[in-house]
């Protein structure tokens, strides 16, 4: 099976994970249009290449953020909000 | 009186514990006291109870994340305490009433454990205070090592719901063993 690892909890079983989407910043609600905020609610890009999601250790209700290749599902590497605030 | 899934009336009343190869013993009606959010690690300090690293457990507390505690010793008048005291002091997570526990012991414990755990839960890999947040028995629970009642073993959390269900799982991992 493959192993994520999560940052609180260690190398886990994947089915032990939820993928909560990549990562997205959230629009400027006095500029966006119903449409836009449509799109961002409920569509997500299907991107190549190395994305940003959040992932969630569904036992512990742990959330935090992975690094993957979408063309490889390689996952690069796992880490908290803290550590990517910490990142210049 | 509470009613829990396997007492008269409860909803895996009929649901008989696995007691060969492996006991399975109901603990389910016995006090613990969950504490979540910001606070409640400061709160509990306060009561004079250390906290454990995470995913540890010492002095009968369970610490389950950062903020995320469980105490399962003298419980019940930490909870006196608790509801008299002013905020900040995080909020009650009812683990009493959302959770079942079970102990799990008996001569082929390691074997049906290694059937229903991902987990390595050999002496060597997993230390007497670790706390595995993972799957067991097909869900989602918390396990760690405890001797109840005399009996070496391991204790396990799960969702209380999922009583009768759980009970069934072990008891099927463990046949291959009780009939060889």
């Amino acid at each position: 099976m493959k192993i994520l690892t999560c940052p609180m909890n260690g190398p886990r079983n994947i089915n032990e994970f939820q993928c909560f989407g990549p990562v997205k910043n959230d629009p400027d609600p006095a500029t966006t249009s119903d449409a836009d905020w449509a799109r961002h609610l409920f569509r997500v890009d299907n991107s190549r290449g190395v994305i940003t999601e959040w992932w969630r250790h569904v036992p512990s209700n742990y959330f935090f953020l992975a690094e993957r290749n979408a063309t490889t599902n390689e996952v690069i590497r796992t880490f908290t909000p803290q550590d990517a605030e910490a990142r210049p | 009186m509470k009613t829990f899934p396997l007492s008269p009336g409860g909803a895996a009343e009929n649901v008989t514990l696995i007691d060969n190869v492996i006991t399975l013993t109901d603990l389910t009606p016995l006090p613990r006291f969950g504490l979540k959010g910001r606070g409640s690690g400061a709160w509990l300090q306060a009561q004079g109870r250390p906290l454990p690293q995470i995913n540890q457990i010492a002095n009968g507390v369970l610490r389950l994340g950062s903020e995320d505690l469980v105490v399962v010793e003298t419980a019940d008048d930490l909870r006196a305490a608790w509801h008299a005291a002013p905020a900040p002091k995080g909020y009650t997570a009812w683990r009493e009433e959302t959770w079942a526990w079970m102990h799990l012991s008996g001569p082929r414990l390691n074997d049906v454990l290694a059937k229903i755990c991902p987990v390595d839960l050999s002496p060597a890999a997993f230390k007497d205070n670790q706390i595995a947040q993972t799957r067991v028995g097909y869900l989602e629970a918390i396990i760690w090592r405890h001797t109840f009642d005399g009996r070496e073993g391991f204790s396990v959390f799960f969702d209380i719901a999922a009583t009768a269900f759980f009970a069934n799982a072990v008891a099927t991992a463990a046949r291959e063993f009780s009939e060889g």
